[in-house]
């Protein structure tokens, strides 16, 4: 007996779960029949569900590749900067230091044992009056 | 179609055999594939995890073991001192380097060639470093510690083998002695390491700041578990001090003291700058004094002391300005109060004399003060009362400490003015004998009666700086009212006329209306019963201008030779510096004057001028030893 599939239209439009046979019989859509229709053809034309599979298992591989190559790039990257970042750390160190050797240096200067020392060669005079001034009115002054 | 799917005897079972495999296949593919695919998801989120939410936590923590040391060393607060200008460091920390040997590193036959050019860089000893290089067996010989800029420069062009510079931090005081005893310095006492001596002892747990920990989780042998997380507490850093001291005044008063103390050829002085409304001490110094760079090359210890807040002393005469103000604050005497004086006091079998052995008839009050009368400030204690006069002495902070926040700080002795019975250790507390002072007390005294009659507290800390940046300002704090503003007005006025007509001309500043008091103490004996012949202390303590005070100053010279009185030691030194004060902050004169005045205080008053700095000292004695070697 030859029994022929047809797959009308009304099927997708209703969505039902069964096939009409064209003798009039109606039989569900089992996994046995589907299995000998596809018996002997392309395996393109195989069962959708297997076939994505493997792709989403070969997309994943090629994400984790890909994850691998931005870790790899990522961790490269950072190494690189943090040695920049020492670079610059040690950068600000030594200027500080310098800062800080300057600062005491101006210190030095400042202190008043220097002040008078450096003032000894230029002949200065110490002030022996002082005379203040009395303003009267509003005078500004500067 | 033959094999697999080919029809015949076989050919359905070998289908059915077929799709049985084809079915295990793909069922063991498809477990393969879940399998793949579920630890490429774990790996997947694993990595996400830790490249994407712990970022920041794994990058903190890869950077806090590159910096771990430095987080957990903290460092040292620093010290300030003011002037018009802004702050003054006087004690830093300091990076410089020190040079070491590895003896191993120096070939054996450039023992000889190195160890010369180390000595002449470093000028040291050839035979001590060629004892170090020698030692084959030692990883590390020290050289020289805190090199200067030169030898660090000529060892680098030396490039030698086995030597060898490193990094080191100490405390640094860039202006040698200045305020040595008041900022104190950092070193080694047993096994502890830190502040010394003035405020690096007293601030020390301020100062020093908060060490860092490491909290690491360890296993039951208690060896640390690397890969668990570790707890990094940071160290927290030292609170930077500022002072009340102006560096420019400090400088000054420390100068006039040398040259005073080299003048009079006195043991030693001190001398105390405060201000008036606030009680802010401006300047403190003590001669003889030390360098705090080098501390350990002082010859005598005791020039790390703070006498000025540290050494109680009878202080003598000036303690009678205080009796009077205590008398007329109890309206028991006025200034122009009389009395006859004979010129001696019996009591209890003693006899006390004034300290010019006469006998001044009747005299005032004020007359009391301006020729030092030891049976006038007898009159008034005997009219307050021993129980009203120990009350005063009390509430005028004597025989307690004052607070400073300086270490060493004594409290004086005042049990005398315990038994009230006792007269006689009233009549000679009275006059400043038999108690015994602190100048920083005695001053603080004084400020009182300049100050409208409230005792304020003696500062030293301006203001505090947190290593988070915040500030803390400390504000002047009032004691007590010790005697009323008129009394205050009373005593200044009759004060005055001790520096115009009694014993304190010297301290006189033309233009300015100084107030003040001269005292020459005896010193009491450290070995028998009585005191020290030839021995006294000149003090002087004033303040000024009379009517709205700005400065009080006290002076005290122990033991100088060829002078009798402090009129000629104490106070001239007092008119010179506060000449020095109220010109530095532009106050402006109260009276009269003329340029005569000037020019002879100019001429009377000459420490400033005759100070030598320590270099110049130094030219002047290796002169004199060259002298002496010629003839």
């Amino acid at each position: 007996m030859s029994r022929t599939l047809v797959i009308q239209n009304g099927w997708f439009e209703n969505n039902a779960p069964k096939a009409k046979l064209s003798d009039g019989k109606k039989v569900f859509f089992g996994k046995n029949i589907s299995r000998k229709r596809v018996a002997g053809k392309k395996e393109s034309e195989l069962g959708g569900a297997k076939i994505k599979l493997v792709s989403v298992c070969f997309v994943f591989l090629i994400i984790i590749f890909l994850s691998g190559i931005v870790y790899l790039y990522q961790v490269n990257s950072l190494a690189t900067q943090g040695f920049e970042i020492k670079k610059i750390e040690n950068e600000i160190k030594t200027v500080e230091k310098e800062n800080k050797q300057l600062q005491i240096k101006e210190i030095e200067l400042r202190s008043m044992n220097n002040i008078e020392k450096a003032t000894e060669g230029l002949n200065l005079v110490n002030s022996s009056n002082v005379t203040y001034i009395e303003v009267a009115g509003p005078v500004a002054m500067k | 179609m033959p094999a697999i799917f080919g029809k015949g005897k076989y050919g359905d079972f070998q289908k059915e055999n077929s799709e049985k495999s084809e079915h295990s296949f793909s069922w063991r593919i498809s477990a393969l594939v879940f399998f793949i695919f579920f630890i490429s998801l774990a790996i997947f989120f694993k990595l996400y995890f830790l490249q994407v939410i712990s970022y920041s936590s794994f990058r903190a923590l890869a950077e806090n073991q590159h910096n771990i040391f430095k987080k957990l060393v903290p460092e040292r607060g620093e010290i300030y001192l003011q002037d018009k200008s802004g702050l003054y460091p006087v004690a830093v920390n300091k990076e410089t380097k020190m040079a070491y040997a590895v003896p191993k590193e120096v070939n054996e036959g450039d023992i000889e060639k190195t160890a010369e050019a180390v000595s002449q860089i470093f000028s040291l000893d050839k035979v001590e470093i060629i004892d170090k290089l020698s030692k084959r067996e030692d990883m590390y010989e020290v050289l020289k510690h805190r090199l200067s800029d030169d030898e660090i420069n000529k060892i680098n062009e030396a490039n030698l083998s086995g030597i060898h510079l490193t990094s080191e931090s100490y405390r640094y005081y860039p202006s040698t002695e200045l305020a040595a005893q008041l900022v104190g310095f950092v070193g080694w006492s047993g096994d502890s390491f830190g502040g010394r001596y003035g405020i690096e002892a007293f601030s020390e747990e301020e100062l020093k700041g908060q060490e860092g920990n490491i909290f690491h989780s360890r296993d039951s042998g208690g060896r640390q578990i690397m890969i668990k997380e570790k707890e990094v507490q940071e160290a927290r850093d030292g609170t930077d001090l500022i002072l009340t001291i102006d560096h420019i005044v400090q400088y000054e008063t420390e100068k006039i003291l040398k040259s005073a103390v080299e003048k009079f050829q006195a043991d030693n002085g001190s001398i105390i700058v405060m201000e008036t409304k606030t009680g802010k001490i401006l300047s403190m110094a003590n001669y003889p004094t030390f360098d705090p760079n080098n501390y350990a090359a002082t010859e005598d210890i005791g020039a790390y002391r703070n006498l000025a807040v540290s050494s109680a002393y009878e202080c003598g005469s000036v303690f009678k300005a205080l009796t009077m103000a205590a008398g007329l604050d109890s309206n028991r005497v006025a200034p122009e109060t009389t009395y006859v004086d004979s010129g001696a006091v019996k009591e209890a079998g003693y006899t006390i004399r004034n300290s010019d052995l006469k006998s001044n008839g009747l005299q005032t009050m004020t007359q009391v003060l301006e020729n030092s009368l030891n049976t006038g400030v007898i009159f008034v204690e005997k009219n307050l009362g021993n129980k009203n006069f120990a009350d005063y002495v009390r509430r005028f902070g004597f025989g307690e400490l004052t607070g400073i926040d300086l270490p060493g700080e004594a409290a004086g002795n005042i049990r005398n003015l315990g038994n009230f019975k006792s007269d006689i250790q009233f009549f000679t507390a009275s006059f400043g004998q038999g108690i015994t002072v602190t100048p920083l007390q005695l001053i603080s005294a004084y400020n009182a009666l300049a100050n409208g009659g409230i005792l304020m507290k003696p500062q030293i800390v301006e203001k505090k700086i947190f290593s988070d940046g915040s500030e803390e300002r400390i504000i002047p704090e009032e004691v007590r009212r010790v005697i009323s503003e008129k009394a205050s007005l009373q005593i200044s006025q009759m004060l005055r006329s001790v520096v115009v007509n009694g014993h304190g001309k010297q301290a006189g500043v033309p233009g300015y209306a100084v107030v003040g008091k001269t005292g020459t103490a005896q010193v009491a004996s450290s070995k028998a019963k009585g005191y020290e012949d030839g021995m006294n202390v000149g003090s002087f303590v004033g303040y000024a201008p009379m009517n709205d005070s700005r400065f009080t100053v006290l002076v005290k010279i122990t033991n100088p030779k060829d002078v009798q009185w402090a009129e000629s030691s104490a106070a001239p030194t007092f008119g010179e510096l506060m000449k020095f004060l109220l010109e530095y902050y532009g106050i402006e004169p109260t009276e009269e004057y003329t340029q005569a005045d000037l020019n002879k205080f100019n001429q009377t008053h000459t420490l400033s001028q005759s100070f030598l700095r320590k270099d110049e000292e130094k030219e002047k004695n290796d002169k004199k030893s060259e002298d002496k070697k010629i003839n």
